[in-house]
C-alpha cells in the first residue's frame, strides 16, 4: 500500500488537489494500485480549527506516509493571526527533515507559444533546480536594530554535501549536466561549496559538471535558457532564481515542485499561492497541482505511471484547453476532467498493445 | 577453505596443468565455431594431420556472412551467395564440419541462428562450464553461469585438437547493481550505464561478476544482453551466478542434460554462486535508479548519454586524450556540441545482433511499433531474430505481422547489420540507431554512424525517424 497525505490547505488549495487526486485515484483503480488517501487539515484552516497551522496529528500522519501532497496555505484572513499559516510550511519541512527542493522548469513541444520568451530561446528547455531548502541567510541568526541589522549566512559541508547528492542523482536520470550557481567571487559560503561540491562531483565522473556565478545565471535563464540541465544553489539565490525560471513556461499555474528528506518521505505541492480571490470560484489551473502528481509517483517508485500522467497534461494543453491563466475558458474541474479523459485514451492503448504482446520478465518497457 | 567468487570456483574446476609462470591449461567443456574465424583453424589441422579431440562437444552454426534474406529458392535449392569471400567461407565450413565429423546447424537449418543465441537456447551452455568461441561477444554465455571467453584462430585449433586452453588467470571484477531499473530502462540501457560509467578500458584484464538484487529479477535473456557487452568494458568475461531463473529457462532444452545427469549437476551448480566473504580485486556499485534510457553519441560505447540529454563539448572533457578523441568522434559522426539526442535524425534501423535479438527484445520492440509506421525518412528498418527458433516462437505470437504491418523488413537470423560482413549494411555517411554492441568506426559499413540503444528505443527511432525517448512512445 501507499500512503498519501493529502493537505489541501486554502484558497485555491482544496481544488486544484482535488483534481490532482482524482487522476492518482483514477490511474490506481485502472492499474489495480493500493493508493490510500488521507486528508488532513494544514495552514489557515488548521489555524481555524485547531489553533495552529500544523496540528501535532497532521504531522505525525506526514510522517508515517509515503509522500505528502500539498494545495496551498495562506490569505488574507489570516493577517492578523498571531501564527501565519506560512509558519507552517516551516514547520512541515523542519518536521519531515525535508533540505532539499527540486523544481523542474519544461517547456513542452508545442506550447513555446505560452512562454513570453520568443519561441526560439525556449523550445526545447528543461531545466531542474535543486535548492537548499534549510541553510544559508533564512536560518542564521538575525539582528535587527535601529540602524544597522544583519543576517548570518552559514553553511556547512554536511549541508551542502546531501544536497549535492541529490543533484547529482537527479542529473544522473536527466541530461548528465550539473551547474553550480553560487557568489564565490565575494562568498565565502560560496567558496566552501565548490569546494564540496567538486569532492562530491569526484563520486559522479559521469556527470559533467560546471559553476556560474549566480547573476550571470539569472541573464543565462534568460538568453540561452537550454544550456541548462540540473542547477544546484544554495537557499536564497535558488528561492530567486526558482522564480524566475517559473515564468518559462509561461503560467505559474504550470509549476510543480517536490522537497525531499533523508528518510523518505517527500512533500509535493505546486509553485502558486493560495490565490485567496479566486478561492471556490473553479477558475484555478489545476495543472501545477497534477503535475506535482506526476512527481509524487516517480518517487514512489510508480514511474511509468508519472510519465503518463505528464504526457496526459500535455496532450490536453497541446489541444489547446486551457485555464483563465492561460486565456482559456476551461474551469478547473473540466482542465482535470480533460486529463483522464487523456489518461483514459492512453492507458487503452498500452493495455491492449501490451495484451497482444506479452509481458516480459526483466524488461519494464 | 578460503571463500572464492562463482569465477574462481569454475576456474579450479578445470585446471588441468598449473605452470610455474602462472599461466594455467584449462579444460573446455564447449566450444562454439561459425564460418569466419574457423577455416584457418581446420586447415592447420589437416596440415598436422590432427583430428577434433571432442566433436561431441563442439557445435558449428554459419552466422557472420550469411544473408537475412530468403535463402532457398523456389525449387527448394540453396541459392547461390554473391559475395565470392562470404561464399567461400560458407562452403568451406559445410567441408570442414563433414571431414572433422562435427555437429552442424546449415543455413536451412530450423535451429539455424546467431551462435551466441543458439548456444543458450539449445542448453548447449551450461552452469560452471567453459565455453569458447571465436568471437569477440562469447561472454554472453556467462548469462548462464558459464565461463566463457572470445579467442582466436591459433587458440581455435588448439581447442579443436586437445579440448583444453592456455590462459592465465584474470584479476576478479563485481559490478553490483541494486534498485530496480526504472519505467522504460532495459538490460541494454543497463549495460551501456556500465560501460559509460567504467570506461570501455574500465574491466581490462578482469572477469567481471554482476551481482545484485537488478540481476537477481532479470531474465535470462536480460543477463545474456549485459554478459554479451562485457568485452565493451575491456573485460575478458562476464558472469551471473546460476539460480532458479537459470534452471527454470535450461531444464527440458533440447541439448541439456536430463535425468539423474540434471539432478547430479543441479546439485553442483548449486554450490557455484560466490561465497559470502570472498574478495574481488574491484567492486563497482551502481545504483539502478539512475539510469535512463540511453544512446551513444560517438564511436566508443562508453560514449553514452540519456536520451534526455545532449551531445556533449569535447572541451568540457578533463583529459586530453579524451577531448582529442571526443572532437574525432563528433566529426565521424557529423554531430555538434549541445544538440538535443532527441533532434538526431535516423535514416536506418537496425533490431537484431547477438545483444539483442531474442524473443523478449523483439516483443519490447513491438510494444512500440505496434499500430504506428515506420517514418517516411527512414530508407531501411529491419528486424532480425537472433534463430530460426526466436523467429518461430515471434511468429506464433504475432510480432512478424506487428513489424510488416508497420513497414518494418522481417528477415531470416544472422549477425547482419551489426558487421557489414554480409549484405546488410549502412551507406557512407549514414546513420543508424542499432540495437547491436559496436558503434567503431565503419563497423555497420565504411562512413556508417551508429547510434546504440535497446530494442524498444530504436523502434522509437523507427517510428519516429530520429532517437526518441521510448518512454513516451509506450505511455501513448
Amino acid at each position: 500500500m501507499t500512503r498519501i497525505v493529502l493537505l489541501p490547505g486554502d484558497g485555491i488549495g482544496p481544488e486544484v488537489t482535488e483534481q490532482a487526486r482524482q487522476c492518482l485515484a483514477f490511474l490506481a483503480e485502472r492499474r489495480e494500485l493500493d493508493l490510500a488517501f488521507e486528508t488532513h487539515d494544514f495552514g489557515g484552516i488548521a489555524i481555524d480549527r485547531h489553533g495552529c497551522p500544523l496540528p501535532a496529528t497532521t504531522l505525525a500522519a506526514c510522517r508515517a506516509a509515503d509522500a505528502v501532497l500539498l494545495g496551498a496555505v495562506g490569505g488574507p484572513d489570516w493577517d492578523d493571526a498571531p501564527e501565519r499559516p506560512e509558519a507552517g510550511l516551516l514547520a512541515l519541512r523542519a518536521g519531515l527533515g525535508l533540505f532539499a527542493n527540486l523544481r523542474p522548469a519544461r517547456v513542452a513541444p508545442g506550447l513555446e507559444y505560452l512562454s513570453p520568451l520568443r519561441d526560439d530561446r525556449v523550445r526545447g528547455v528543461d531545466i531542474l533546480i535543486v535548492r537548499e531548502l534549510t541553510g544559508g541567510a533564512y536560518f542564521g541568526a538575525k539582528r535587527l536594530e535601529a540602524d544597522v541589522a544583519s543576517d548570518d549566512f552559514a553553511y556547512s559541508r554536511e549541508e551542502i554535501e546531501r544536497v549535492a547528492h541529490v543533484a547529482f542523482a537527479a542529473a544522473r536520470r536527466r541530461g548528465r549536466r550539473l551547474t553550480l550557481v553560487d557568489k564565490s567571487n565575494v562568498l565565502a559560503t560560496s567558496k566552501l561549496w565548490r569546494r564540496v561540491v567538486a569532492e562530491v562531483a569526484a563520486g559522479y565522473p559521469d556527470v559533467v559538471c560546471d559553476s556560474m556565478l549566480v547573476d550571470a545565471t539569472a541573464m543565462a535563464l534568460i538568453t540561452d535558457p537550454r544550456r541548462f540541465d540540473v542547477i544546484l544553489t544554495e537557499n536564497l539565490f535558488g528561492d530567486i532564481l526558482s522564480d524566475e525560471l517559473a515564468v518559462l513556461p509561461g503560467s505559474i499555474g504550470l509549476l510543480a515542485s517536490a522537497s525531499t528528506g533523508a528518510d523518505g518521505t517527500a512533500l509535493f505541492e505546486p509553485i502558486h499561492g493560495s490565490a485567496s480571490e479566486l478561492a471556490g470560484l473553479n477558475l484555478a489551473n489545476p495543472a501545477g497541482a497534477i503535475l506535482s502528481a506526476a512527481m509524487l509517483l516517480d518517487h514512489v517508485g510508480l514511474t511509468e505511471l508519472g510519465f503518463l500522467l505528464r504526457a496526459a497534461l500535455d496532450d490536453v494543453l497541446l489541444s489547446g484547453i486551457a485555464t483563465a491563466d492561460l486565456g482559456g475558458r476551461a474551469s478547473c474541474s473540466e482542465f482535470g476532467a480533460a486529463v483522464r479523459a487523456r489518461i483514459d485514451a492512453r492507458l487503452c492503448r498500452v493495455d491492449a498493445v501490451r495484451s497482444l504482446v506479452g509481458v516480459n520478465r526483466g524488461m519494464t518497457a | 577453505m578460503k571463500p572464492r567468487t562463482l569465477y574462481e570456483k569454475i576456474w579450479d574446476a578445470h585446471v588441468v596443468e598449473r605452470r610455474e609462470d602462472g599461466t594455467c591449461l584449462i579444460y573446455i567443456d564447449r566450444h562454439l565455431v561459425h564460418e569466419v574465424t574457423s577455416p584457418q583453424a581446420f586447415e592447420g589441422l589437416r596440415h598436422a594431420g590432427r583430428g577434433v579431440r571432442r566433436p561431441d562437444l563442439t557445435l558449428a552454426v554459419p552466422d557472420h556472412n550469411v544473408p537475412t534474406t530468403p535463402r532457398v529458392g523456389p525449387d527448394g535449392r540453396l541459392l547461390p551467395i554473391a559475395d565470392p569471400a562470404s561464399a567461400g567461407q560458407l562452403a568451406a565450413l559445410d567441408r570442414n564440419v563433414a571431414e572433422f565429423g562435427i555437429p552442424c546447424l546449415g543455413m536451412t537449418d530450423a535451429r539455424q541462428g546467431i551462435v551466441h543465441v543458439v548456444g543458450p537456447e539449445l542448453g548447449f551452455t551450461l552452469p560452471g562450464a567453459t565455453l569458447v568461441c571465436g568471437d569477440s561477444h562469447s561472454a554472453a554465455h556467462g548469462a548462464l553461469g558459464a565461463l566463457a571467453f572470445g579467442i582466436g584462430t591459433s587458440e581455435i585449433e588448439h581447442v579443436l585438437a586437445t579440448q583444453t586452453l592456455l590462459l592465465r588467470p584474470a584479476r576478479t571484477m563485481e559490478v553490483r547493481v541494486e534498485g530496480r531499473l526504472g519505467f522504460g530502462v532495459s538490460p541494454k540501457d543497463l549495460i551501456l550505464a556500465i560501460i559509460g560509467r567504467i570506461g570501455a578500458a574500465g574491466g581490462t584484464g578482469h572477469v567481471i561478476e554482476y551481482r545484485g538484487r537488478v540481476f537477481e529479477e532479470m531474465s535470462i535473456e536480460g543477463r545474456l544482453t549485459v554478459a554479451n557487452m562485457s568485452i565493451e568494458a575491456g573485460a575478458r568475461s562476464g558472469l551471473v551466478a546460476p539460480d532458479e531463473t537459470t534452471f527454470a529457462y535450461l531444464k527440458g532444452r533440447p541439448m541439456a542434460p536430463g535425468g539423474e545427469a540434471w539432478d547430479r549437476l543441479e546439485r553442483w551448480w548449486r554450490t557455484l554462486p560466490t561465497d559470502p566473504g570472498a574478495s574481488f580485486d574491484r567492486s563497482v556499485a551502481i545504483d539502478a535508479d539512475e539510469i535512463a534510457p540511453s544512446v551513444t553519441w560517438g564511436t566508443s560505447p562508453e560514449d553514452v548519454v540519456p536520451i534526455t540529454g545532449v551531445v556533449p563539448d569535447p572541451d568540457e572533457f578533463e583529459d586530453a586524450e579524451k577531448r582529442e578523441a571526443a572532437r574525432k568522434s563528433l566529426d565521424y559522426m557529423g554531430l555538434s556540441p549541445g544538440t538535443q539526442m532527441r533532434d538526431v535524425k535516423v535514416e536506418h534501423v537496425f533490431i537484431g545482433s547477438c545483444t539483442n535479438s531474442r524473443i523478449e527484445d523483439l516483443r519490447a520492440a513491438a510494444l512500440v511499433a505496434r499500430d504506428r509506421r515506420v517514418a517516411p525518412d527512414i530508407r531501411q528498418a529491419l528486424v532480425v531474430p537472433g534463430s530460426g527458433l526466436v523467429k518461430r516462437q515471434a511468429e506464433a505470437e504475432g510480432l512478424d505481422r506487428i513489424f510488416i504491418e508497420a513497414g518494418f523488413e522481417w528477415r531470416e537470423p544472422g549477425c547482419s547489420m551489426c558487421l557489414a560482413m554480409n549484405p546488410d549494411k549502412v551507406p557512407p555517411g549514414e546513420r543508424c540507431a542499432s540495437t547491436s554492441n559496436r558503434n567503431f568506426v565503419g563497423r555497420q559499413g565504411p562512413g556508417a554512424r551508429t547510434h546504440l540503444m535497446s530494442p524498444a528505443m530504436a523502434a522509437a527511432a523507427a517510428v519516429t525517424g530520429r532517437l526518441a525517448d521510448v518512454r513516451e512512445l509506450v505511455t501513448a
